[in-house]
């Protein structure tokens, strides 16, 4: 059940709010964390009953290490390598098993068999919260006595977060299930609940799923693009990435503010960044703090000497990239970034005069528009396709079955083409959810997104339109 | 403030949402305006039904979507059943209610309907398409009160999208003419807009082109996947085939006409067994199937322009078919031919002599 479905915002999440307020107006505040846990194990099992053992044992054996480190004084080393092992284990067999099969053999030439297991759905996220907890059980960082099992089970389970993040730390949502003052009815927090979930919905249905449909064709026919065909396809992934999975974010955190708890959100308006490091502090922030914190500062960061802190760069974001998929592209990806990052600090210590405003952002946003084309193709031979559409091995301009079948179908009027156009305004210069929080006290606020609420419940009346969210194979 | 702030939200949501769905039924159900549409649909059923008209014995109504329109010839059916034959080939894109509705308005005691449905009827979902919205509330809202509660809501929502042509077009008449209409002045009629096949409909209403196939050789269709049926599809046919019973007509299910193409040539086991699936569900319900399969998958040179649709000669050979069939089913007696290859190759024979003779008696248009 995607958040984007009746069968979560007509059923599944009324009814557990539902069961939530009728608990706090009753004050049986004693079942708030069940029904919390309960229906996240609901949500979760909804895709794929079997991947319940999965997370009750991933939440199980985690929180017993856990107790150990905490407890323990002795071995302690040895109880957080193994808990860690345990969790990369895990993943590795659900994630990356058939991807070393395929190094393997490639590099060996053997022919192995594949194994073909189902990616559990969410692993990556829930595996890395638990492995920050883990790690800051290790070293007593954040952890307050009075968590117990409970607050545990809903800090991993929670089910706004659970399927594709934000990588919540349980420093900032802990607390939260136990705290007092999210135990009474709160009005404004409903109500922005509301307008960020229509944001999200509104993002994910008229902007991604409408732009789904020219990505895939785009990317199938690779090999006979011309460059602006290829550049056209290139924008549309860029954008459609974007609004998806901050649709997502949107709704994740609107359906989390009902319970009166909050989430970080993931994005701050990234496509606006003026520099590599710009972006990855406005794009999916909670994977690049995770990223800071659990592998770039316990490797030394920067203060360790250019060469170490350029290393660290790279290993972080190398590991970034293998995060996102068991494929060689997510790791090209992840390479491509951190050496970015690695030319931005060298350009960053020469203290030259900072290049102007249009040219950065320019500079930034080519790059990153490039850097997904990786992340999108499905083989490597893809790629070579799009660099030859890019370096004109084939025509300029849109062939003239492109513009029938892509640009305007229907009519002269070339509708697609600017919708991209409208788009491209909306990344650059209109605000983000954040930013529109404060007019969401206004009147007129709220009737902007009831009308968007109708026009997203009409495009989801014809379901033939829809598409899944793309995080959800991460 | 925020509770009221909430409870504006959703009467709006409310409010927007009912105002379009009640502009809908008043615009598109109630006095349907014009948009583009299939209106020669409409008058197809017209002239079918005027035809049955001035049948008073007992027939046998064939209905389906365009694989009978294109691949039946009723006068060679008749001569060599010696029965009435009426067809009712249509659009495959129609909901199978509509069928329902014309066998219910047509068909009386003793009547035979024999339905060879197109294989995506088996595997569809039952919910309503733009199009079928679309072209139901321009010509054929008579048939929506066959439809459920869910469906006729789906309608409407599906024709909101319609709203603004409909009141541009809020003046202009609907393209339909009565049979005497038709009649009295053809090239007004929406029939004959179609540009493919200016001038084809025949006075049975079918369409018999006497051309050379469109399709190229190394065209692929995906018929029948055995994963994908539809178990409500089946379900719907068996509640009403005990409906048509009950006033003692019978419904009997046949194959649809198909290519021979390499990924479906029903004459290889391999592929043979996609249809197999149907059958054990037409047999699992109680539906009775009859007919060959391998006879209804034709060579592309009988073919016309799509998966379903065959030209005159390969409309003239299934017919010689499905005669057969027939008769064998009347006769209640299995079909079994026991070397397929030399009954197809007489068959075709025959078809190329009628074909001919048919070209003579000038019964093709161009």
């Amino acid at each position: 059940m995607v958040f984007s479905s009746f069968a979560y915002f007509l059923c599944f999440l009324p009814v557990t709010i539902f069961l939530y307020y009728f608990c706090l107006y009753k004050k049986y505040t004693k079942f708030l964390l069940f029904i919390i846990i309960i229906s996240s194990l609901f949500f979760y099992g909804y895709w794929e009953p079997k991947n319940l053992y999965i997370i009750i044992s991933s939440v199980l054996a985690n929180y017993f290490f856990s107790r150990l480190l905490l407890s323990q004084n002795t071995y302690r080393k040895i109880i957080f390598l193994l808990s860690v092992l345990f969790n990369i284990l895990l993943i590795f067999f659900y994630k990356y098993l058939d991807f070393s099969i395929s190094i393997v053999n490639y590099c060996f030439n053997q022919d192995l068999p594949f194994y073909h297991i189902v990616l559990p759905i969410g692993i990556s996220f829930f595996t890395f919260q638990q492995i920050a907890y883990l790690s800051d059980c290790y070293t007593k960082k954040h952890i307050a006595s009075d968590e117990g099992f409970l607050n545990y089970c809903c800090f991993i389970c929670f089910f706004p977060q659970l399927i594709a993040g934000p990588i919540v730390h349980h420093k900032d949502l802990i607390p939260q299930f136990y705290s007092i003052q999210n135990q009474i009815i709160r009005w404004k927090n409903i109500h922005y609940a509301l307008l960020f979930f229509v944001i999200g919905l509104s993002k994910k249905l008229l902007i991604a799923d409408n732009l789904s449909p020219l990505v895939a064709y785009c990317f199938d026919t690779a090999e006979t693009l011309s460059f602006l065909e290829a550049l056209f396809g290139s924008l549309c992934y860029t954008f459609q990435l974007y609004f998806d999975f901050s649709g997502y974010s949107d709704m994740a955190v609107g359906s989390a503010l009902f319970f009166n708890i909050k989430l970080p959100h993931n994005f701050y308006s990234p496509y606006k960044a003026l520099s590599i490091r710009d972006f990855w502090r406005r794009w999916h922030i909670t994977l690049s703090v995770w990223l800071r914190d659990y592998i770039y500062i316990p490797l030394g960061g920067n203060r360790k000497g250019k060469m170490r802190t350029y290393l660290n760069l790279f290993i972080t974001f190398l590991i970034g990239g293998v995060w996102h998929g068991a494929a060689i592209t997510f790791v090209i990806w992840g390479i491509l970034h951190g050496l970015a990052l690695i030319i931005h600090r060298i350009w960053d210590t020469r203290k030259t005069k900072p290049l102007p405003r249009f040219a950065a952002w320019l500079l930034t946003f080519s790059f990153i528009n490039f850097a997904w084309i990786v992340f999108r193709v499905k083989e490597l031979s893809d790629l070579g396709k799009f660099f030859n559409a890019f370096t004109f091995q084939h025509s300029f301009d849109f062939s003239k079955t492109f513009r029938t079948t892509i640009i305007s179908p229907d009519s002269l009027f070339p509708e697609k083409a600017l919708f991209i156009v409208a788009v491209l305004f909306l990344i650059v210069f209109a605000k983000n959810s954040q930013e529109l929080q404060s007019k969401f006290k206004k009147t007129w606020f709220t009737v902007y997104c009831a009308i968007l609420a109708v026009l997203c419940i009409f495009k989801l009346l014809q379901p033939e339109n829809t598409q899944e969210f793309i995080y959800f194979q991460f | 403030m925020y509770k009221q702030k909430i409870i504006l939200f959703f009467s709006l949501i409310l409010f927007s949402f009912i105002c379009p769905l009640i502009l809908s039924y008043l615009l598109c159900i109630k006095y349907p305006r014009y948009i583009p549409a299939e209106y020669w649909i409409k008058e197809a059923i017209t002239i079918k039904e005027q035809y049955i008209k001035t049948i008073t014995n007992p027939k046998i109504i064939i209905i389906s979507g365009s694989n009978s329109l294109f691949g039946v010839c009723t006068p060679l059916i008749k001569e060599k059943t010696n029965k009435e034959i009426v067809n009712f080939g249509l659009h495959a894109a129609l909901p199978i209610e509509v069928f329902f509705a014309l066998i219910k308005r047509n068909a009386k005691p003793n009547d035979i309907i024999l339905m060879p449905l197109e294989y995506t009827y088996y595997k569809k979902k039952n919910n309503i398409t733009s199009w079928q919205a679309n072209n139901l509330t321009s010509w054929g809202t008579e048939f929506i009160k066959e439809f459920s509660s869910t469906q006729f809501l789906e309608i409407l929502i599906k024709s909101v999208p319609s709203l603004p042509n409909r009141i541009k077009n809020f003046n202009v008449d609907l393209p339909i003419h009565t049979y005497e209409e038709h009649m009295q002045d053809k090239n007004s009629s929406a029939i004959l807009s179609l540009s493919s096949y200016r001038n084809a409909i025949n006075n049975f209403g079918e369409i018999l082109t006497d051309n050379k196939s469109k399709l190229k050789n190394d065209v692929t269709y995906a018929y029948v996947n055995p994963a994908g049926l539809n178990d409500f599809r089946f379900e719907q046919l068996k509640d009403f085939s005990d409906y048509l019973a009950k006033q003692n007509i019978r419904l009997i299910l046949t194959y649809p006409v198909s290519m021979q193409i390499s990924d479906f040539n029903l004459f290889k086991k391999e592929h043979l067994t996609k249809i197999e699936a149907v059958n054990k569900k037409c047999e699992g319900y109680g539906l009775d199937l009859i007919g060959i399969p391998e006879l209804s998958n034709f060579e592309l040179p009988y073919s016309f322009d799509t998966e379903y649709h065959l030209n005159a000669e390969g409309a003239i050979l299934r017919s010689l078919y499905l005669a057969d069939t027939i008769n064998c089913y009347l006769a209640g007696i299995p079909q079994e031919i026991a070397d397929l290859e030399e009954y197809k190759n007489e068959k075709k024979a025959e078809a190329k002599k009628i074909l001919e003779e048919y070209r003579k008696l000038g019964y093709f248009s161009e």
